[in-house]
């Protein structure tokens, strides 16, 4: 098991340098100038001077291979550099604003397992009736319903005609409902589906026939047997609703001005701000790395046949 | 009890204070008045002065200068400074200050090198406490209209500089201004107070919140929610969301024309080189129809490079009308012939290429209009979209065919936004450069910023105007204007003529 996991880990690093090599030659060879883009953002006139000062000011004139090793030496001291636009060190910021993303995934990730889980079980038990064919509507809906105009049909209602929910910003768990459900939404209808299949299937499996035959009670069966095997493959959707939640709040944050590190992403973006882009970029691939890095260590530990693979 | 007496009056003042709330889509930086970005600079303005400032009618006016004589050869400016003016920490302002705010922008030259003044800046003098004169190497006629800019020659207190430099940032945005910043929380908001120490007529409300909402729809949602109050310039709202606020009880504004929204022709490059290609591109586009269903109604048609309202900006000519047909016979004179549904001569059919940056709805959509206008008279217009450096660099060398662009507004116009004509790195150089007239307009260029007679000065601008209407090297598309949304509960809401300031000092909230 202690070789699974070191060699699973080394693979994790070697693949968080590579993506490193990657952002970093994707950004500067993709034809974008962040010179030019610095001095029409500051309304300066891109005179030759201009040009040649700013790009030494940005340390864009050294070759790639000098800005790189500047770049990830500093990295691994979680050093960032300095924002272009906001002319910030990026690290605080960064942290700053994926802690208000954490809390807000966080919350949409519990939002997704209390609704789907309910509904996903209740669904293939009650295949076919009423509460199942609403399950199925729904979770059609939830994949086909972009997040962003569900979030602003949610402020709409719930704050223009209600006046229930703030609408925008950071503060209390109510500022956090709205754009939680808005990015759940689909995470609630694909696992929903994902439960009901799962659990469906399990009820087919010859062991629920031996217990039924055992004279094992109905709610025995479904509580102890059935469910248990249908969450696990959860373990795995786990890293997926990470990343669908992630993905979500990139659109979602600034729809409803929450400070979250989608929208320090976005603007950077926008800006040609390569040192946050890059800090970015890096930082969600080590979340993404580290999140298959623990469900595979997680299915590990569950099923045995997967380390001696 | 005295404490009790506190309590009260602590209570009375916050129950009295009046606070307005602004849509923002970014934080407005940590204010120093000599940088740039991410410095926002309505933000810079509300903070700090410089010696003079730019009036609503296009006039120089004092500020922290009360009054300036310029010597006999334009070399030296004599300013007399406003006694008794104080920075918001209750600092003095005087020639001192001055003197190391010059000394500050002056160390960090290279940045502010684009800047006209700057290069003909030669050494500030102090006179006495209240009298400074700026010396000059060769006369630069619109020195004052670039000290009223935002940036960089306005005043920050001395105490707020690090070791008397602002290059590498400052300890805390201290000016003059009749605001003071005093709080920030990253991606959320940026406040202001009243400066009470401020030496004219005080802001009539008590502070200012300027709240983060980057979406342009949240925005309008947000005002709704009465989250904000506030709604200031372009592209903070969409213009069909404000044309339906129009319809409601908020108030909404639109300004007088800002700057010009036109297309750059050029003159140097095949198709574009031909003046009755230029001729008839100018007379085949439907700019009523650009103004009513791309901006609707808020930007009203350019005919002319200026609008009226700019200094020595009108030109004795008519406009290109818009007439299709005759466009189309100027062509056909001209040696095009029609094939498939397109002319073409030698051979070649009239492709023409149109350069915008591809994330800009407003180009887009005025493209696919001249798309839409130019096939009626046989041209094929061909829409490139770009990514936005890739566009500015287009600029920078040449390489277009026609390409959006715009005109700076006041107080920028004509000399210091002409002045840019001269430079190879812009747009309007490389437009320009295949006239046989470029000379002739460089020199007129080069005369209009060191001619300090007024009549000579516009009789240089008209001229330089007039041949690049003749020769049709732009199409002025629309007038650009800023709008505003008000809540109801606001009196005193109006619009400037200045694109970066935000008029909030005459604002105040209903009872």
């Amino acid at each position: 098991m202690k070789k699974f996991i070191l060699k699973r880990t080394l693979y994790a690093i070697i693949c968080l340098f590579l993506a490193s090599i990657f952002i970093f030659l994707l950004i500067r060879l993709n034809g974008t100038d962040a010179v030019m883009n610095y001095l029409q953002v500051s309304g300066i006139a891109p005179t030759n001077e201009a040009i040649e000062h700013t790009r030494i000011m940005l340390g864009l004139n050294e070759p790639i291979i000098t800005q790189y090793i500047v770049w990830i030496k500093n990295a691994l001291q979680l050093d960032f550099g300095t924002s272009y636009f906001t002319n910030r060190k990026i690290a605080p910021d960064l942290f700053e604003y994926l802690g208000n993303t954490l809390k807000l995934t966080s919350f949409a990730l519990l939002i997704t397992f209390v609704i789907s889980i309910p509904f996903g079980v209740f669904s293939a038990i009650y295949k076919n009736h009423f509460f199942d064919y609403f399950v199925r509507i729904f979770s059609f809906l939830g994949v086909s319903t972009p997040s962003f105009w569900l979030g602003l049909l949610f402020i709409l209602f719930f704050s223009v005609e209600l006046n229930l929910l703030p609408p925008f910003g950071i503060g209390g768990i109510n500022h956090l409902i709205m754009p939680a459900l808005a990015i759940s939404f689909m995470s609630i209808a694909i696992n929903a589906r994902f439960i009901r299949i799962n659990f469906l299937q399990a009820c087919n499996e010859r062991f629920i026939a031996y217990a039924k035959m055992r004279g094992v009670g109905k709610y025995k069966i479904y509580s102890k047997h059935i469910l248990f095997n249908s969450l696990l493959p959860l373990i795995t959707a786990f890293g997926m609703h990470i990343a669908e939640l992630f993905g979500g709040a990139l659109v979602i944050e600034n729809i409803f001005a929450y400070p979250g590190v989608g929208r320090y992403a976005v603007s950077a973006i926008y800006y040609s701000d390569y040192p946050v882009i890059q800090a970015f970029s890096m930082m969600m691939c080590f979340v993404f790395i580290l999140i298959n890095l623990i469900t595979d260590i997680l299915y590990a530990i569950i099923d045995p046949r997967i380390r001696y693979e | 009890m005295k404490k009790l007496f506190f309590v009260f009056i602590l209570l009375i003042s916050f129950l009295n204070s009046s606070e307005l709330k602004v849509a923002t889509s970014k934080n407005v930086g940590e204010l120093n008045p000599h940088l740039y970005s991410p410095n926002e600079m309505f933000a810079q303005n509300m903070v700090y002065e410089g010696f003079v400032s730019y009036s609503q009618d296009n006039q120089i006016i004092p500020s922290l200068a009360t009054s300036w004589e310029i010597s006999e050869d334009g070399l030296v400016y004599t300013f007399y400074l406003r006694k008794g003016v104080k920075f918001s920490n209750g600092e003095d302002f005087n020639a001192n200050a001055v003197k190391l705010n010059f000394d500050a922008i002056f160390a960090n030259k290279q940045r502010h090198i684009s800047f006209a003044l700057v290069r003909a800046f030669d050494y500030l003098e102090v006179v006495n406490d209240y009298e400074v004169k700026l010396h000059l190497k060769h006369i630069y006629e619109p020195t004052l209209r670039e000290l009223s800019l935002i940036r960089p020659f306005r005043f920050i207190a001395p105490s707020a500089m690090i070791d008397n430099n602002t290059k590498d940032g400052i300890k805390a945005p201290i000016g003059t201004g009749k605001w003071k910043f005093v709080d920030t929380k990253l991606g959320v908001y940026d406040k202001f107070v009243k400066n009470e120490n401020y030496w004219g007529e005080k802001a009539k409300i008590d502070s200012i919140v300027c709240k983060i909402i980057p979406d342009p729809s949240s925005k309008v949602i947000a005002l709704k929610t009465k989250e904000i109050d506030y709604i200031y310039t372009d592209g903070e709202i969409s213009l069909e969301d404000f044309i339906n606020l129009q319809k409601s009880d908020y108030q909404t504004l639109i300004s007088k024309p800002l700057s010009t929204i036109l297309i750059a022709q050029n003159t140097a490059k095949y198709p574009t080189n031909d003046i009755n290609v230029r001729k008839a591109i100018n007379m085949a586009i439907n700019k009523d129809e650009i103004s009513k269903y791309v901006f609707y109604g808020t930007r009203p048609k350019a005919d002319f490079f200026y609008d009226d309202n700019v200094p020595n900006g009108k030109i004795d000519r008519s406009a290109y009308e818009y007439n299709p047909k005759k466009a189309k016979q100027l062509l056909l004179d001209n040696g095009w012939e029609f094939k498939n549904g397109f002319l073409e001569k030698d051979g070649k059919r009239l492709d023409i290429v149109i350069s915008y940056i591809g994330i800009n709805a407003e180009q887009k959509a005025i493209s696919e209009v001249l798309q839409a206008n130019l096939k009626e008279i046989g041209i094929n217009l061909i829409l490139q979209a770009n990514e936005s450096t890739i566009f500015y660099k287009r600029h920078r060398n040449g390489e277009f065919e026609l390409i959006f662009n715009a005109t700076w507004g006041a107080p920028y116009e004509p000399e210091i936004f002409m002045a840019s004509m001269v430079a190879p790195a812009h747009a309007d150089y490389m437009a320009q450069i295949g006239l046989k007239q470029k000379p002739l307009i460089d020199e007129n260029i080069e005369k209009l910023s060191k001619t300090m007679n007024k009549d000579e000065k516009s009789k240089l601008a008209k001229e330089i105007l007039t041949i690049l209407h003749d020769e049709a090297v732009y199409i002025p598309i629309v007038y650009h204007t800023n709008i505003c949304v008000a809540s109801p509960k606001l009196k005193g809401v109006k619009t400037s003529i200045l694109k970066y300031e935000i008029p909030f000092d005459d604002i105040e909230i209903k009872e």
